[in-house]
């Protein structure tokens, strides 16, 4: 999952780089974002001048989004096999923080 | 390909929702088959349809219980909430033309907050009555309605007594929603808290409460 995970962080990072609009639609957002598994494993990272931070393990108290899911669905996710509505609509997904900004924020990947 | 999305459920205060997505080359086989408007098929129609249409289509389902509307519409209306459930969908299935049945008052509108969430460039024909004048609607209104009737059979298995069709128009569903709050002074699991029919049975059953406490 790690992996997955740092793929997708490389792969906004460089859309980023290439892509004006992206950086004009991004503009001073700051998010942090923690991502805990069910089996307890828990990561986060900072989108911060139009960048994503490297990945890092364990969480962070003042997260702007906590996303609570199971490995699999996860992966789906990250795949776009589904979409956070759905994942949040069917309770494959919990949320801490705004619906809104998990929306918006994966439009970006 | 073309796709067609469209709920069932939208209204009731007892059970979910359930948005279902269809994708086809063509409505050829769809029309041979006569599907319509779920609502005017009778639900026997409606059963016997059902595999038929998930023989000859791809199609997504998505079933969204009560409590998860209730936590959805403390951030957004369901109106975007359910343009984001269909534009996932319709990215899912990934057609050249999407046709959804407008879940609001403005057509244009409800194209336009589809349209935002999709991350591809896709027509899509949003119109009201769209599961009356496209197939490919008609059919994902079919499998929506028939998913949903087996949902609401099963809650009512749980439960062991009728609750009706869940909607505040059905008096079963009323009289159902009546008695359980009556005897448990809450709401029953699988109804929409955030209904308007929910919180005012619940008041009135507290108003007869305090009436009774205070009575002669």
């Amino acid at each position: 999952m790690r992996e997955m995970l740092e793929d997708l962080v490389r792969k906004f990072n460089a859309k980023v780089a290439s892509d004006p609009t992206l950086r004009a639609e991004l503009g001073d957002l700051t998010k942090t974002v923690v991502i805990e598994l069910k089996d307890g494993t828990k990561y986060h990272f900072t989108l911060k001048d139009q960048k994503v931070s490297d990945l890092l393990d364990g969480g962070v108290d003042q997260a702007d989004i906590t996303i609570a899911t199971d490995a699999e669905t996860l992966r789906a996710l990250i795949l776009r096999e589904m979409g956070p509505f759905k994942a949040y609509a069917t309770g494959k997904l919990r949320l801490k923080g705004s619906l809104e900004d998990l929306a918006r924020f994966r439009k970006f990947f | 390909m073309i796709v067609g999305v469209d709920e069932a459920g939208r209204g009731p205060v007892i059970g979910p929702m359930v948005v279902a997505g269809v994708a086809v080359d063509s409505d050829v086989a769809l029309r041979q088959l006569n599907v319509r408007d779920s609502k005017k098929l009778s639900a026997e129609r409606r059963e016997a349809l059902a595999p038929e249409i998930e023989k000859i289509v791809r199609f997504e389902l998505v079933v969204i219980p009560a409590e998860r509307i209730d936590a959805m519409r403390a951030e957004m209306s369901l109106n975007d909430f359910e343009a984001r459930l269909f534009a996932e969908i319709i990215e899912k299935l990934h057609p050249e033309t999407a046709y959804v049945d407008a879940a609001d008052v403005d057509e244009i509108e409800f194209k336009r907050c589809v349209q935002r969430e999709l991350p591809f460039a896709v027509e899509i024909v949003s119109q009201h009555n769209a599961d009356v004048l496209f197939p490919v609607v008609s059919a994902a209104s079919i499998l929506a309605k028939v998913c949903r009737d087996r949902e609401m059979r099963g809650i009512e298995r749980t439960f062991g007594v009728p609750i009706g069709s869940g909607y505040a128009s059905d008096p079963d569903t009323i009289s159902f929603l009546e008695r359980w709050i009556r005897e448990t002074g809450a709401l029953p699991p699988h109804t929409r808290a955030s209904w308007d029919t929910a919180r005012r049975l619940l008041a009135e059953s507290r108003i007869r409460k305090l009436d009774e406490f205070g009575g002669d």
